[in-house]
């Protein structure tokens, strides 16, 4: 048998010890980590920290009740809210979010420097819609480790929802550049998206759900998901469809297939299908824009009643819904419902971003106002990165005629 | 009652799927922070073949931890990922040969997720419902010289009911010809993770157990491994010496393709892969994302990690055990030039990579220690499946090279499973039908 603490297996044990330390030691140089014992980060979507429903669920327990006892191990605050930010959205859940925040920030009171928890933090605030907060984020841990691709992919969504495309496409090609992933790739295929090339959107989504890990079954079931929505637009049902079957393959019921393969069964005309689709799915991820759109299939089903019950929802729901005001002035606008307030709200959402949805939604709301210019200024301004989008174009078009019958008169 | 058509209705008649609004409504929150597995070059071997010494296996592995019974997102390489192992054979740092791998997948009945629709008894099986071609391609001073191909990967071992009699049925080895009339050998797909280690080495200070050391972290896992076997006299140059490592790239694509175009850039390198335990070890953290896209002849900027190393100043500043003098110039010749009169080639610029003596010829019992048990065919002169390169590794750290006595090593000497005698040598993967595999660190006895 062998002795536990012969003199040699005690210098084995240093040496190993000596060799972590320098992996810990070099991390901590780098940013001024400390040298207290804590757990290391697990991202979700690699070795031992999987993403299916379950699994994602099963860790959160878990990690929450870790870090409850342990609120100082930024390890664990790290792992925790790195789950929370993919269980909000398949839940639908924002307030997870806070949770997640709270978390980090205490544990980054010890360790104000920790890179690890910071760039977990840039990646939460962009869950928060605090897109500003972000990019700066995202620019101060570039400048601790400049050839980490993904803070280039934080800085870039941070623009990118502003409305500061250039510098968002730019962000997006520097991190390309470094690494070729997953998240560069589904970055390239949104930003060819926004300037109207779905062809070449698709072409950078099919990559992104290639090189993602099966693993990270939430991740591909995303990607795949997108893969299907931009079929979608391109006319392409039969694409679109296999596509939201890996989706749900990888993850059974994830809400972006789901929602998808409702758009898909509604185009084929299937709609009582569709809309058995969207209820299935409100029973595990009730959204205000899921209230919405099933709002608009009772409609056209003639259910009249029932729709407006949904539009009630929806709307109730997108008034607590603090991060994204411009959806609640677009679905007042929509719907013909209190006008003046859907102005007040998009023009506020403007004053702090001016992405193409948030000036198309500005755009609408002054239409519906019968302000015709200004209607025109904004959806100038939501044209402006050659979008395909169809409900910009249906806007669009709609003010163009107005436009046009105004000056007949 | 008959009610009048809606204005949406009619809208729905008119532009179909765009009548649901909030397509756009929320901003996309693309997954940002995930793992690249196919991509992950795990390890890297290079040897004199035992059994045919005229020739050179070179062997990578890919997909860290591959679970056996993994299914259903049955692993495999990446379609998208050019796999590239290169050879350097006059020691300038820079590669003068590289043999290219590209794979595709294929299905049999694309109504299936289904791995296998029936047993497996072939690699053309019908019943093999998901399965890659590939090409192997060389390229000699940037100019391509062959393609052979395309040829099938070695099915995964799913278990005995859809892949059974494992190994019996079919190799996926296959020979092809060079563009010098010399024959090769080749063979992609699933086996068992021949490395072996107690990976808490690397976990300790987060929380690890000292005591349980000596288990071995990969015991019953799987990789994808690229096998190729070729002879000597078509890698090397006037010298024996090549220098060898493996790269993982991805295609670049860019936010500005214009118009309707589908545009696809150059490929970029994501892993790199030469010499064990470099990016584990030698680099920070912090430099690690730099590393991987880094080539050989720029790895002067690296060359303090290795001159000055953190670990046997650590020892000396924990636990008072005398540090070597520095600059580490028995380091350098490990890791960046090879050793003087064994694998090191003249005028040799300083560069990380697996290099190999070639004239040196396959001993008939190899040793563990390889070139510290005196056995020179093996680590650091390339390296074989079974030399224990943790042990070696901690052992030239402590300064072995420079005459210091010392047995130090992590308790593991030797693989789960044993080797094959030919090529591609590899143990054949673990089944997905055996239970106790999906235990990440299964007890000691197995």
């Amino acid at each position: 048998m062998r002795r536990l603490f012969t003199p040699s297996t005690i210098v084995s044990i240093a040496i190993i010890a000596a060799v972590a330390a320098m992996v810990a030691v070099a991390n901590w140089r780098d940013v001024r980590r400390s040298r207290a014992v804590f757990s290391r980060p697990l991202a979700s979507g690699t070795r031992g920290a999987g993403t299916k429903r379950e699994d994602l669920s099963a860790r959160i327990v878990d990690v929450r009740a870790r870090v409850a006892a342990r609120p100082d191990d930024i390890g664990l605050a790290v792992t925790l809210a790195d789950a929370l930010v993919r269980q909000t959205r398949i839940t639908g859940n924002t307030g997870l979010a806070i949770e997640a925040e709270a978390a980090l920030t205490r544990a980054l009171v010890a360790d104000p420097g920790n890179y690890d928890a910071n760039r977990e933090l840039g990646s939460l605030l962009l869950s928060q819609h605090r897109f500003r907060e972000a990019v700066s984020a995202g620019e101060k841990n570039r400048d601790a480790r400049p050839y980490d691709a993904i803070n280039y992919g934080i800085i870039g969504d941070g623009h990118l929802e502003l409305g500061e495309y250039d510098q968002a496409f730019a962000a997006f090609d520097k991190m390309m550049s470094l690494r070729p992933s997953a998240a560069s790739y589904a970055r390239v295929a949104y930003a060819r998206e926004l300037q109207g090339n779905l062809t070449g959107a698709v072409e950078s989504m099919t990559l992104a759900a290639d090189a993602t890990a099966p693993e990270d079954a939430e991740a591909l079931a995303w990607h795949h998901a997108q893969v299907g929505d931009l079929y979608l637009r391109l006319g392409k049902l039969h694409e679109a469809d296999a596509a939201y079957v890996a989706s749900s393959h990888a993850f059974p019921g994830h809400p972006f297939a789901m929602t998808g393969y409702a758009r898909l069964l509604a185009a084929r005309g299937e709609r009582s299908s569709a809309l058995a689709l969207l209820q299935e799915l409100a029973k595990t991820a009730p959204t205000p824009d899921l209230a919405a759109r099933t709002g608009d299939l009772l409609e056209s089903l003639g259910r009249h009643d029932e729709a407006e019950r949904q539009y009630a929802l929806a709307e109730s729901g997108w008034r607590v819904d603090a991060p994204e005001p411009k959806n609640l002035a677009r679905f007042l606008a929509e719907h013909d419902r209190k006008i003046p307030e859907a102005v007040a709200i998009a023009e506020k959402a403007a004053s702090e971003r001016r992405d193409i949805f948030t000036e198309d939604a500005l755009a609408w709301a002054y239409f519906k106002a019968g302000r015709l210019s200004a209607a025109r200024e904004a959806i100038a301004q939501a044209l402006r990165t050659g979008s395909k989008d169809a409900d910009i174009h249906a806007h669009a078009k709609a003010i163009e005629a107005a436009t046009g019958q105004a000056a007949a008169r | 009652m008959r009610r009048p058509l809606s204005f949406v209705t009619l809208l729905v008649l008119l532009v179909g799927y765009a009548i649901m609004p909030g397509t756009a409504s929320s901003h996309r929150e693309a997954p940002l922070i995930g793992n690249d597995p196919q991509a992950d070059n795990t390890d890297l071997y290079a040897f004199v073949s035992p059994d045919a010494p005229d020739t050179v296996t070179m062997i990578a592995s890919y997909i860290p931890f591959e679970d056996p019974a993994g299914g259903p997102n049955f692993y495999r390489f990446g379609d998208s990922v050019l796999y590239e192992i290169k050879i350097d054979n006059n020691g300038d740092g820079v590669e003068d040969i590289t043999y290219q791998f590209r794979f595709t997948s294929q299905v049999v009945n694309p109504n299936t997720f289904l791995y296998a629709t029936g047993p497996i008894t072939a690699l053309d099986s019908p019943n093999r419902n998901m399965y890659q071609t590939y090409t192997v391609t060389r390229i000699e001073n940037g100019k391509t010289v062959f393609t052979a191909g395309p040829m099938r990967t070695m099915y995964d071992n799913i278990g005995p009911a859809s892949t059974p009699n494992y190994g019996g049925n079919g190799s996926g080895i296959y020979e092809f010809r060079q563009a010098d009339g010399l024959v090769g050998r080749v063979f992609a797909g699933q086996t068992d993770d021949p490395f072996f280690l107690d990976l808490r080495v690397f976990d300790l200070l987060y929380g690890g157990n000292l005591s349980e050391a000596g288990t071995d972290s990969l015991a019953g896992f799987n990789v994808h491994s690229i096998a190729i076997q070729v002879p000597k006299s078509s890698l090397k140059a006037s010298s024996p010496i090549i220098g060898i490592w493996a790269t993982a790239s991805r295609p670049a694509t860019t936010t500005r393709a214009s118009g309707t175009e589908a545009s696809t850039g150059s490929f970029v390198q994501v892993s790199r892969l030469g010499m064990p335990l470099v990016n584990e070890v030698v680099i920070p953290v912090g430099q690690k994302d730099k590393w991987n896209g880094s080539i050989p002849s720029g790895d002067g900027q690296f060359l303090s990690y290795v001159t000055d190393p953190e670990v046997p100043k650590l020892l000396q500043l924990v636990y008072g055990i005398q540090a070597p003098a520095t600059p580490r110039n028995d380091l350098v010749q490990v890791f960046l030039t090879g050793v003087p009169g064994l694998n090191q080639p003249a005028g040799v610029k300083a560069s990380e990579m697996l290099r190999l003596n070639t004239d040196i010829l396959p001993t008939a019992s190899p040793a563990r220690l390889g070139v510290l048990a005196a056995d020179i065919q093996g680590f650091p002169n390339g390296r074989r499946l079974t030399d224990d390169v943790i042990d070696i590794t901690l052992q030239a750290a402590v300064g072995v090279l420079g005459g210091v006595k010392t047995s130090l090593g992590d308790g593991v000497d030797r693989n789960d499973v044993a080797f094959r005698t030919t090529f591609p040598y590899l143990a054949f993967p673990h089944s997905g039908g055996n239970p106790w595999k999906l235990n990440p660190n299964p007890p000691k006895g197995h």
